[in-house]
């Protein structure tokens, strides 16, 4: 299984600098920068949907942003991404760069370019949060299909219009000719959606990120949409990166969870282990505030175990980033310490189940060291 | 190959048929049309004016000879329909030789004395004679401006005589016959000159030969005109054209005016002179007689007699090619300009956008009128060429606004995730500026190309009546003529009114067809 991983991310920082005024310059006050993403590592393998949770801010957006390489590459603090393209690809990377080549018939993101850049582009693609901003309105649903396959001159007229129609098929868009001349403020959110995982879907990726692909929809669409993202993942055996807040849909969606925080992943494992049995108190506080189905209980107030804001990613605190927001921190005085000196690594608890907190003890080597 | 043909077909017939939609909409909206209608009319002109004008029509119009056969500071022809009295402009060219023979003293019974004795003249004519007689009718009790005769001598003022030369002189007169039967000598060469050097081609009327007989004549009748010799030279046309009321009143005397243009040929015996005009050796053509009326043309004159309708027509194709060529010039230099530089951002956003700050604080107004100074000073830089180093200078430092706008809408365009999308899937740069960003950008710069036209021909206008000028003869030239004699020009309607006019009806065409795209561009600011 290991070997089959089609994405590995080692060790990510992304950081943005914030921008200095003349003042600042003048005082050479040190640059300041927001850890979007601090040291994130995962892998995702064939056939496998990985979902990132956390709450607004804390890098999973970021995440996906990278592995499409949307970041530019000043802004990688350090890390890596490694990618693992189709037989073809690597060729031609290996022909074009190849120093960009890693092991194990990897590559790796960040050192790609030109055309090497181009081609394994073909390998991962990415679905947008927003249906309605990530269609451009003056394009008509062909020219938005089209334009990847144009731009990575595949096939002539005839035969991009045959891909199109199959990817518009694949996404129960039927018939494709009645969508093809329509602009996207002609369709329902849902179909929009569906045109953007279309458009995603022409070149044929093994990788997908998909950013909240579902939250800006109706609950009533929303299913239709999940299921063509698991149809890929189960035929087509893409690795998809699935991007939620909202833990519910990714137990629904996923086979393993990693719950982010102010950008590190704190918890990581399968999806009922993660729901059934969280270990870190961030993940604890986050099943807790799912809402309750049962309205027999919905009543009840129920005592989340979270205080505080959510600290900036500028001036990240010592020790342990989740410490000023932790009940456990204040309920176990006998890790105080530890929490405030040093940062958790992430341990396996359980096999397959990892958290990153002091009160768990180191009982093997973190998963990621390489 | 066929591919790439095959995409740049489509992508023609997708600006024509969005060209098309374009203008549509604009037609569906009432300033949309009220401006297109405007714009096509002014356009249909230009052609017209690009047609039919003459090319030397810059240079003529610097020439105050050239104008002579004009009259000034006259209004438009068709003032006649709201009841102002017109003396008709009259121009009569080639006339018909009304009478030639040869008159010497002992046929002093002979054809001239039937001229002198009708005509009523004391004048004794000897030689031989040619007279071109024109009818002029003065229908409307009004007063013509002057009266001037043209002639070319043909190149030769000799007739040769039993093998020996002999000079021939000629004098010409102009002799007026008045509807109530006088006649008056109002034009003369003072003396007898060899042909080729008449000095002068033209001859104009002078009060000197006619006041004193003037006078006389009325005082015969009882009238007592009271005005001295000096005064009657600014009185000339109306003496001749009137009849007086006493005092310097005069009132004009309508009915039909015959013109005697005589001119008499001595310095040889007249049968040698008769058989050399008849070899056409000697004599004159292009003989004209014009009668200055006292209102000019479709739009007037002005102080130089220059016929305003040629400046007015000739201000449409240049009020277009200047409003056009620096819109269309500064628009797609902001739209390039601003586009990259919000596009690209970091330090090239930086450098393009402090360069604009230091542009739009250099101030046009001393920086062109300097250029305006060091222009006159080139006499070898042609009129247009002047015209657009002028407009030039105001693309150069007016592109700095649109550039602004363009890089906002271009950063906010960028965030769009469609973008974030079309980098996923590889697009290049260039791809994503010129299929995704300039598309949604171009209604935008349509709309201010089409209001900053007025900007830049109000401005070429306003230059030339501070005196930056170039030498054509646009509506700001002839405004700026205005203003230099302002002294006459405030009681000249046409003169200030028609350039104005035409100013405004430009920029409002402009300005009512960029508010139609603007609605289209904007829909919030549609009113249903």
């Amino acid at each position: 299984m290991q070997g089959d991983a089609l994405i590995r991310v080692d060790n990510l920082k992304v950081w943005f600098p914030v921008r200095r005024s003349l003042v600042d310059l003048l005082a050479r006050r040190p640059q300041l920068y927001v850890h979007a993403v601090d040291g994130v590592s995962f892998e995702i393998y064939r056939g496998e949907t990985l979902c990132l949770v956390g709450e607004s801010g804390c890098g999973k957006t970021t995440t996906a942003r990278a592995i499409v390489r949307l970041i530019d590459r000043e802004n990688i603090a350090g890390g890596r991404i490694l990618l693992r393209p189709s037989e073809d690809v690597l060729e031609e990377v290996k022909r074009a760069q190849p120093d960009a080549v890693a092991e194990e018939g990897y590559v790796d993101m960040y050192k790609l370019k030109g055309r090497a850049l181009l081609g394994v582009r073909r390998e991962t693609q990415m679905i947008f949060q927003d249906p309605f901003a990530s269609l451009n309105p003056r394009f008509r649903i062909l020219d938005i299909l089209e334009e990847p396959l144009i731009v990575h001159k595949l096939g002539n007229k005839e035969e991009r219009l045959e891909i199109v129609s199959k990817v518009l098929e694949t996404v129960k868009l039927t018939p494709p000719d009645e969508f093809l001349p329509r602009f996207p403020h002609q369709l329902s959110g849902g179909q929009r959606q569906r045109v953007a995982i279309a458009r995603a879907l022409v070149l044929n990726p093994k990788i997908l990120a998909a950013d909240e692909p579902v939250s800006m929809l109706d609950v009533s669409i929303r299913a239709e949409v999940l299921e063509v993202l698991n149809d890929l993942r189960d035929k087509m055996k893409m690795a998809i990166l699935f991007i939620t807040h909202d833990l519910a849909l990714a137990r629904y969606v996923c086979d393993r969870i990693a719950v982010m925080y102010l950008g590190k992943i704190v918890e990581l494992g399968d999806a009922d282990e993660i729901i059934q049995n969280p270990l870190h108190p961030y993940t604890q506080a986050l099943i807790n505030a799912i809402p309750e189905p049962e309205p027999e209980n919905r009543k009840k107030i129920r005592k989340l175990r979270i205080k505080g804001e959510v600290t900036s990613a500028v001036n990240l605190p010592r020790g342990c980033r989740f410490r000023p927001r932790c009940v456990a921190y204040d309920e176990n005085p006998h890790i105080q310490s530890k929490c405030e000196a040093e940062e958790p690594d992430l341990i396996e608890e359980k096999p397959g189940h990892y958290a990153a907190c002091w009160l768990y003890e180191r009982k093997a080597s973190p998963p990621t060291s390489f | 190959m066929a591919r790439k043909k095959d995409v740049r077909e489509s992508l023609v017939s997708k600006i024509i048929s969005s060209l098309k939609a374009g203008v549509g909409e604009v037609w569906k909206n009432n300033m949309g049309k009220a401006g297109l209608i405007i714009i096509v009319f002014i356009v249909i002109i230009s052609i017209y004016a690009l047609a039919t004008l003459p090319p030397g029509l810059p240079d003529k119009w610097k020439n105050r000879l050239a104008w002579s056969e004009y009259p000034t500071s006259v209004p438009p022809e068709w003032v006649r329909y709201f009841g102002v009295p017109v003396a008709e402009h009259k121009i009569y060219t080639d006339p018909q030789i009304g009478f030639s023979g040869i008159v010497i003293p002992q046929n002093i019974e002979g054809a001239l004395p039937y001229y002198t004795n009708a005509l009523g003249l004391k004048q004794t004519i000897v030689g031989y004679v040619q007279v071109y007689t024109v009818e002029y009718r003065l229908g409307d009790p009004a007063f013509p401006t002057g009266i001037l005769t043209l002639f070319t001598p043909i190149n030769n003022s000799v007739v040769i005589v039993n093998g020996v030369e002999r000079q021939v002189q000629v004098l010409p007169m102009l002799v007026v016959q008045r509807p109530d039967g006088l006649s008056i000598i109002v034009a003369q060469q003072s003396s007898a000159l060899k042909i080729t050097d008449l000095a002068f081609k033209n001859m104009s009327i002078s009060a000197d030969l006619f006041w004193r007989q003037y006078v006389d004549y009325y005082a015969n009748q009882g009238i007592t005109i009271n005005i001295t010799e000096t005064e009657a030279r600014g009185l000339a046309t109306k003496m001749i054209f009137g009849t007086p009321l006493g005092g310097k009143d005069f009132e004009p005397l309508t009915g039909t005016y015959r013109l005697h243009l005589i001119i008499v040929y001595a310095g040889a015996h007249p049968n040698v002179i008769q058989q050399a005009i008849a070899a056409g050796q000697l004599g004159f053509e292009n003989i004209k007689i014009v009668v200055k009326g006292n209102a000019y043309g479709i739009s007037g004159t002005d102080n130089m007699g220059r016929d305003l309708w040629l400046a007015i027509l000739y201000g449409f194709p240049v009020a277009l090619a200047v409003g056009l060529f620096a819109a269309v010039t500064s628009v797609i230099i902001g739209l390039v300009i601003g586009v990259i530089s919000g596009y690209y951002g970091g330090l090239i956003d930086e450098i393009i956008q402090r360069f604009i700050d230091v542009l739009s604080n250099i101030p046009i107004l001393p920086i062109l009128i300097l250029i305006g100074v060091i222009l006159q000073e080139r006499p070898g830089i042609g009129p247009w060429e002047k015209l657009f180093i002028i407009i030039g200078f105001l693309v150069i430092l007016g592109w700095g606004g649109t550039a602004i706008i363009v890089r906002s809408m271009t950063l906010s365009i960028k965030a769009e995730p469609y973008i974030d999308a079309a980098k996923a899937i590889g697009a290049s740069n260039a791809r994503i500026i010129f299929r995704h960003i300039i598309p949604q950008i171009l209604p935008y710069a349509m709309a201010s190309l089409v209001f900053s036209v007025p900007g830049a021909i109000i401005t070429e206008a306003g230059l030339s009546v501070l005196g930056i000028e170039h030498g054509l003869p646009t509506w700001g030239k002839v405004l700026a003529d205005a203003q230099a004699n302002r002294g006459i020009a405030y009681k000249m309607w046409w003169w200030i009114l028609p350039p104005g006019l035409m100013l405004a009806l430009t920029g409002l065409a402009f300005v009512l067809l960029g508010l139609a795209i603007e609605t289209i561009v904007e829909p919030r600011l549609r009113r249903r």
